[in-house]
């Protein structure tokens, strides 16, 4: 019954939304103000009932209703309370799902909370959101449909897949999710504006809003899938450029790129059209890797033909990008530069140029790197594998030039003028650099790296970040500096700075964040793993440390078996802790999983997980050791990077540079409330 | 005469001692040398294979029942005496060139390197020639501006043409912008 319930409501929402699309669409034909609102309001009754739908699904899978196929399929009676709420998202309908019921909540809050300067738009960027809307609550209503029935009801589900039942889980798909659709608040701006014929006076401060709220949520949900690979897939890395973390990582590279683009039209009021096409491919490619994820035509391009869900999906993200490139190529040429030429040379927008660049060449590597084995076997039946060598034959350069990029970039100013002395800056900083990088080297110790190109590797990377952390820096301190003579001390100086600056304050942040991503990346050349078998108080060592095996020991965790090999980690005689890598063992499937042990510093982790154990007594267990350094640097610089983004986002920007728009008039129903 | 024997025995004994205390740590440190080259020499192979079963991991990373047997036959070959590349072509016979983790650069694959490395060798170019050249991007703008704006112009570009050769307007004598 709940099945009906909850199918009924996706079915209502879908009734609602398309009403809510043809309404604005009719209301963006006539300027009728009083049919936009009823558009707003049927986007309102669509996330409400979705909302609905999904308070069922969860309602179903506390209750166990294994009448209900998704329930029965993903969750058993042994699972705890958490990870059954979590189910809700572990599969292809349950994600979809909540994909979906998240963009409706956008979709309200974004027509809601629209600035009255845009107020003229508001119809097109309803009728572009409802438009997604509509087409996924289609899918849910017919390839992905999650209350399709099991009858008779099973007595226990399937079980959910042991991968997920992890607390990264819980948080990381909703994460990404929110980044992914929240990017479709630009692109219907986006969209809106070539619509209307032109870029609005609050267009901009809107779109970089929800673009920078996208970009946070993007960052840390992949950061946050990087975690859940590093705890729980057990081969001690945390990023393997596999196509699912290549599709998230390409929304990312597009809505950084689409920042960069903004700073320029924010300034300069150059760069809108290139910023309505970043917007435009930023949410493309958050479909695209739905797409390639969920269609199967990863694995192979035969296994594509055999769902529903695949051949729909091309068509959708096709007409999305073909219909938004029509709608540019026939609308992009109204929407204007303004009058001030450009004089680009050597200047900070130059370098925004080049960062975008640099962005775009490494989503285009990621890109092809994705779909280039799908292209290889359709055109000549070769099969062929890419992975993480390809990737990393090209990302270092494009992570260098970005570190030089970051560094002179931000020392330079718009309109060709330079920051007094730039050049002193540049070689004061690559002396200063000298001393933190060295440390750096030493307290990582870096030069236990064995293989010469690696270690050349990390000592030039390492100094570049260095030299680049400087020259920010030297720039801040440069900014900072106007604001010695302001009144009432320090606090009331770094207030008033804080204001003005809130934007740069923000992006400098997020710079240093990203350098110190790259300075833990550089951690990966020097990683060391051994394979050892021990028995109970044996002793194994790497890089310095001395893994003692306890006794091994089998316990129970929540519904979980886990089979543990205490491991005591001791350096010259001194303890420095205890890890238990464990194989665990879940009632509903047979197989056995990796329970990681990991032991962190700031330097580096040490990472244990258990290969293999003599499975009748439990007396030796071959164990790989691993010493991963910098890992935790990596997922500092996220939260860095996150806090950044957020910094921005509260600064009050200036309304749109372009010329003035004679709109926002009603022609119709502009009777009632404001 | 047998106290002499007695000394140059243990002389001869302890030079041999003395030797292999220093050729034994030798010895030891060339096995494990030899043992890290080895195990580098492995890494380096079973990173560039992928492990069949999984995703995005190479066999060197995963320990599924056909990259251990992978990892073995790697071993064996290369105690046997095989170069790296050697292994990868009997790898790439046996299983196609789906088994190594990146594309080959032969045939449509080629393609896959070339766009890459065509993009960030061109891409400064383009942004050189479209972009930060285009100086002349001004006199794009005062194309469309309108005619009395360009009229006004030309009026006072006029003017200043005549104010810059009448000496009494312009002491200086200097002859203005005629541009």
């Amino acid at each position: 019954m709940p099945a009906h319930l909850g199918f009924m409501f996706l079915l209502l929402a879908l009734i609602f939304s398309l009403y809510g699309f043809g309404a604005s669409i009719a209301a963006a034909w006539l300027r009728h103000r009083r049919l936009y609102r009823s558009g707003r309001m049927a986007a309102t009754m669509t996330a409400m009932f979705i909302v609905l739908a999904a308070v069922v699904m969860w309602l179903s899978l506390f209750a166990r209703d294994y009448s209900i196929a998704y329930v029965w399929r993903n969750s058993s009676n042994d699972l705890p309370a958490f990870y059954t709420f979590t189910t809700f998202w572990s599969a292809l309908e349950g994600s979809h799902f909540l994909w979906m019921m998240i963009l409706a909540i956008f979709t309200v809050i974004a027509l809601w909370t629209g600035n009255r300067d845009n107020e003229h738009i508001m119809p097109w960027v309803a009728a572009s959101l409802l438009a997604v809307v509509s087409w996924m609550l289609y899918l849910a209503v017919s390839h992905s449909d999650p209350f399709v029935m099991q009858l008779p009801a099973p007595t226990n589900g399937l079980g959910k897949n042991p991968l997920l039942q992890n607390p990264y889980m819980a948080i990381h798909p909703p994460t990404l999710f929110t980044g992914y659709t929240a990017l479709a608040i630009p692109f219907a701006y986006a969209i809106a504006a070539m619509a209307y014929g032109d870029i609005t006076e609050g267009w901009l401060k809107t779109t970089r809003r929800w673009t920078l709220f996208a970009w946070c949520a993007l960052t840390a949900g992949v950061a946050l899938g990087g975690h859940w690979a590093y705890v729980e897939l057990g081969w001690a890395g945390y990023w393997a450029w596999d196509p699912v973390e290549n599709s998230s990582f390409m929304p990312w590279l597009l809505a950084t790129a689409l920042l960069h683009s903004m700073v320029i039209q924010d300034k300069l009021g150059h760069l809108k059209r290139s910023g309505i096409i970043l917007a435009i491919l930023a949410f493309f490619f958050s479909f695209f890797g739905t797409f390639i994820t969920r269609s199967g035509i990863i694995t192979s391009v035969h296994s594509f033909a055999d769902g529903n869900i695949g051949p729909n999906y091309l068509i959708f993200i096709a007409t999305l990008l073909v219909g938004s490139l029509v709608l540019f190529a026939f609308r992009a040429p109204s929407i204007l530069p303004p009058d001030a030429g450009k004089v680009w040379g050597v200047s900070k927008e130059s370098a925004l140029i080049v960062t975008q660049f640099l962005l775009l060449t490494l989503a285009a590597v990621v890109f092809i790197g994705t779909v280039f084995p799908i292209v290889s076997e359709a055109v000549s039946n070769q099969r062929i594998s890419i992975q993480a060598p390809y990737f990393n034959a090209f990302a270092p350069w494009i992570g260098l030039a970005m570190i030089v990029a970051i560094a002179i970039g931000n020392l330079l100013r718009y309109h060709s003028a330079k920051i007094p002395g730039g050049r002193a800056v540049l070689i004061n900083a690559a002396v200063i650099a000298i001393l933190p990088a060295a440390l750096f080297c030493w307290r990582g110790e870096v030069f236990k790296t064995t293989r010469a190109w690696p270690l050349g590797a990390q000592i030039v990377g390492i100094y570049l970040v260095m030299w680049s952390v400087v020259c920010l820096c030297a720039d801040f301190r440069q900014r900072l500096a106007p604001f010695a003579n302001v009144a009432g001390g320090v606090f009331a100086r770094w207030v008033a700075f804080l204001r003005r600056n809130t934007a740069y304050t923000g992006a400098f942040v997020a710079h240093i964040g990203v350098l110190l991503a790259i300075l833990g990346f550089l951690g990966n050349y020097r990683g060391v793993d051994r394979e050892v078998t021990l028995r109970s108080g044996e002793t194994a060592s790497l890089f310095g440390y001395d893994f003692t095996m306890g006794k091994f020991q089998v316990r129970e965790e929540g519904n979980a078996t886990l089979y543990e090999a205490p491991l005591l980690i001791t350096r010259d005689g001194r303890e420095v802790g205890t890890v238990y890598p464990a194989k665990s063992k879940y009632p509903t499937k047979p197989e056995l999983m990796n329970e990681v042990g990991v032991l962190g510093g700031f330097w580096h982790d040490l990472y244990a997980v258990i290969v293999d154990f003599e499975k009748k007594s439990g007396e030796t267990v071959t164990l790989q050791l691993h010493v991963n350094p910098t890992v935790r640097l990596v997922f500092m610089s996220v939260v860095i990077m996150v806090l950044g983004g957020i910094i921005a986002a509260f600064d009050r920007i200036r309304g749109d540079r372009s010329r003035d728009v004679a709109g926002g008039v009603w022609e119709h129903g502009s009777g009632g409330r404001a | 005469m047998r106290a002499f024997i007695i000394i140059r025995l243990s002389i001869f004994w302890l030079a041999v001692l003395a030797l292999t205390a220093i050729r034994a740590p030798m010895v030891f440190a060339n096995d494990m040398a030899d043992a890290a080259a080895f195990q580098d020499q492995f890494r380096d192979v079973a990173s560039d294979l992928r492990c069949p079963t999984c995703v995005g991991l190479s066999v060197l990373e995963s320990d599924a029942p056909f990259s251990k047997q992978i990892k073995d036959e790697v071993t064996n070959q290369l105690k046997a005496g095989k170069s790296h590349e050697e292994i990868l072509t009997f790898f790439t016979e046996r299983y196609g060139p789906w088994i190594l983790r990146v594309p080959p650069k032969t045939g449509v694959s080629i393609l896959a390197w070339a766009i890459p490395l065509a993009v960030l060798l061109a891409g400064p170019l383009a942004v050189w020639f479209l972009v930060w050249r285009r100086r002349d991007n001004l006199v794009g703008v005062e194309a469309v501006k309108p005619l009395e704006e360009i009229l006004m112009e030309w009026d006072r570009d006029i003017s200043g043409h005549k104010e810059a050769v009448n000496p009494a307007t312009n002491p200086g004598g200097e002859v203005g912008d005629q541009a």
